[in-house]
């Protein structure tokens, strides 16, 4: 019987992170470097305050950063120059590991910033944030630092929703809980107490994440947490309360296409753990339907569900890091 | 245990904790080109985002409190809610300390609107251009302890919660009391107007005047206040208070009347009297004073009327030396110069012969929609502040 609340006793508040030179100083006892990286598709609005506001407190304030980094995935706005001109290194990702192709989506991005980075402890925050605050990043690196065991820390918050440029509260999370929860009760309940899931903000032990596949699509959150479940165990799961998040808010469509990828990633994991079996071929697309007058039309959506392999196993990336190939994934990915 | 103990409390806490980390902090300034205006930008914008106005601010006297106190620098909180930090020299030979002013406080935030953004050139948020002003006495603090600022005297910082537009006289009255806090110079710091000196101080008065009607049945429903409230407004604004223009009344608010098809009873009307000349703004006062009481007695309304601020004429002649000061800062640096008359709390410490300036910070502009400021431009602000007061401290005011 799986002990459901397993993941609670390592949910905390980012208040219990808040001491940055503490966490500095374990930083440093430990002799490790931490990477941020935003992966980004047209962010101009926020981007620059969020480089900004992390720079000056967590790197230039306290050393408790190493880096900041953009991978962005061919910007049409000026995402790229807002993001250079307040100090982040900023890479295109299609140019980044260019023999392996290019596709766009956030886990593409993420994936490639691995090559990229330099941090033996890697933190993702996306760059839609316009409530950003140094807490974003000290309080999902504080319970690694403090807790060899823990591997991955997802960040958890209210998301308010903006109505007629105010804010209302909640109402955000509604993938969460009309899919992704129902879908962790029934298959994975310790999971179930994950409070955000699909929360765009999170961070990992290199060690941990250079060994994950990853969905290139919407299924990279959903894929991270059930291949760490398996792997790694839910011990090695940890959760942080931010407070409030404001971002855009997306449309019931936007959100339809989301849980499709994720539903996607989903039944690819479960099939490959053994946890269910699939009788047919899922549908190759996600189908949505648009009125005209009287009349509805069908509209097809491809929405990829291409998988990167474990970034372990690219060799370009093992000889960067003079990393061992990890067991059992010793197979050279095939190149596009 | 009251509110104020409870921040005293706070504040003790805070220090004890963020004291041992003050030294990472001072060992990390160097690190980039203009490490200071852009703390500055950063904490204008966290700072921004904060809800204000409150009663005490208390969310925004909490961020500078933990901010100093991860600086190793004590602060503390007055009867009224003020916060004032005081940055000892270890060079002081009994000198007087200068004082440098912010409010915390803004008019403009939004709970979207001032969460703020960026572009490579300009920064925007509803109320950002009022947070600045904090946030430089924040990077003035940070520069004095990581050696970066060099005074001999000592330094003051205060963050009032009230607008710069309104004096707190019972804190002002204790500096200029005290034994060690009778400043040498003050300078109130503000967003905008970088480049613009002040070559007067013109003294303010801001009256709010409510009315009621009589609504019962003896009542004349022939009229409105909204009728009241419109002809106290044309009655002041019809007025030349002197022959040179110097004196002015504006009407900054009125509100009256519940919409179509009821009987407006009841409005407000706010006017400000500006002037140049203290004998003229007192009779501008008194005028506008018995103008609403005339007006309330032909309509046969319930008035009350409430002097919300005073703000005396300053003494332009205190600052002499120290306008010529800035005015060859300025040169220096190449910032366009613009006279202009000041309206600030702080010209009541000229009319205690201490020489008083409001320094501006940036380029930019208020919007209806957010606050523009010119990022470069803050870096010159920055320059021109740590010029003055290093040069102030060196060579005196007066």
């Amino acid at each position: 019987m799986p002990q459901i609340d397993s993941l609670l006793q390592r949910t905390w508040h980012h208040s219990r992170f808040a001491d940055i030179g503490r966490l500095v100083d374990l930083k440093m006892k430990k002799n490790i470097k931490i990477s941020l990286a935003f992966p980004t598709l047209n962010e101009e609005a926020t981007i620059g305050k969020e480089i900004l506001v992390i720079r000056t407190e967590l790197m230039d304030r306290y050393p408790l950063l190493d880096e900041i980094v953009v991978i962005d995935s061919s910007s049409q706005d000026n995402t790229r120059a807002i993001a250079e001109r307040y100090g982040a290194k900023v890479y295109q990702s299609k140019n980044i590991l260019p023999a392996y192709g290019s596709y766009r989506g956030k886990g593409e991005n993420l994936w490639k910033s691995l090559y990229v980075l330099q941090g033996d402890i890697v933190v993702w925050v996306d760059a839609d944030i316009a409530n950003i605050s140094p807490k974003f990043v000290y309080a999902l690196v504080g319970p690694l630092l403090e807790d060899d065991s823990i591997g991955y820390v997802k960040a958890f918050y209210e998301r308010p929703i903006r109505s007629s440029g105010e804010l209302k509260p909640s109402g955000g999370g509604r993938v969460t809980e009309i899919l992704v929860r129902p879908l962790f009760s029934l298959f994975y309940p310790e999971l179930a107490a994950l409070i955000q899931p699909l929360s765009g903000e999170y961070a990992g032990r290199r060690s941990l994440l250079e060994k994950l596949p990853f969905s290139v699509g919407y299924g990279v959150e959903l894929g991270h947490l059930l291949d760490i479940y398996h792997h790694f165990g839910i011990e090695s799961l940890a959760q942080v309360d931010l407070d409030i998040r404001i971002h855009r808010n997306q449309t019931t469509q936007a959100l339809g296409k989301m849980a499709y990828g994720i539903l996607n990633t989903f039944f690819k994991r479960a099939g490959e753990y053994g946890d269910a079996q699939l009788l047919k071929t899922l549908g190759a697309c996600h189908i949505s339907l648009e009125s005209q007058e009287t009349d509805h039309r069908i509209i097809e959506t491809e929405i990829p569900s291409i998988e990167r392999h474990a970034m372990i196993t690219i060799p370009e990336y093992r000889e960067r890091f003079a990393a061992p190939p990890a067991s059992g994934t010793t197979d050279t990915p095939p190149r596009p | 245990m009251n509110i104020f103990s409870k921040i005293a409390h706070f504040i003790s806490d805070i220090t004890n904790q963020l004291k041992k980390t003050s030294k990472t902090i001072l060992a990390s300034l160097r690190r980039t080109k203009y490490p200071l205006s852009e703390r500055i930008l950063s904490d204008a914008l966290q700072l921004s985002s904060l809800p204000s106005p409150t009663e005490r601010e208390e969310t925004r006297v909490t961020f500078i409190v933990e901010r100093l106190a991860s600086l190793g620098i004590p602060s503390s909180i007055d009867e009224s809610g003020h916060l004032i930090a005081r940055l000892h020299s270890q060079d002081t030979e009994n000198e007087k300390p200068i004082l440098l002013v912010s409010a915390l406080p803004s008019e403009h935030w939004h709970p979207t609107g001032s969460l703020g953004r960026l572009d490579t050139e300009k920064a925007y948020g509803f109320g950002l251009a009022d947070a600045i002003g904090p946030a430089t006495l924040l990077a003035i603090a940070e520069a004095i302890q990581t050696g970066n600022l060099h005074l001999k005297r000592d330094l003051l910082l205060l963050f009032t919660i009230t607008s710069p537009g309104k004096v707190p006289l019972e804190l002002f009255n204790t500096l200029l009391n005290g034994a060690d806090t009778v400043p040498e110079v003050v300078f109130s710091i503000r967003g905008l107007s970088l480049g613009v000196l002040n070559t007067s101080y013109k003294g303010t008065y801001h009256i709010r005047v409510d009315i009621t009607l009589d609504d019962s049945e003896e009542g004349d429903s022939r009229t409105s206040a909204v009728d009241a409230i419109t002809q106290l407004a044309q009655s002041l604004s019809m007025v030349q208070w002197d022959e040179k223009g110097e004196t002015t009344s504006i009407i900054s608010r009125i509100e009256a009347g519940f919409g179509f098809g009821k009987h407006p009873t009841e409005g407000l009307i706010e006017i400000e009297l500006y002037s140049l000349d203290s004998a003229v703004l007192e009779m501008a006062r008194n005028a506008a004073i018995a103008t609403a009481e005339k007006t309330a007695a032909q309509y046969k309304t319930k008035s009350r009327i409430d002097v919300v601020s005073y703000i005396p004429v300053g003494n332009p002649e205190i600052n002499h030396k120290l306008s010529k000061m800035v005015t060859s800062i300025m040169k220096d640096l190449h910032i366009k110069i613009k006279e202009k008359p000041a309206v600030s709390a702080v010209s009541y410490f000229t009319t205690k012969n201490v020489p008083a300036l409001v320094i501006g910070m940036s380029r930019g502009h208020i919007g209806l929609d957010y606050d523009e400021i010119e990022i470069e431009s803050l870096e010159l602000g920055r320059k021109l502040l740590f010029t003055l007061l290093e040069k102030s401290d060196k060579e005196g005011v007066l």
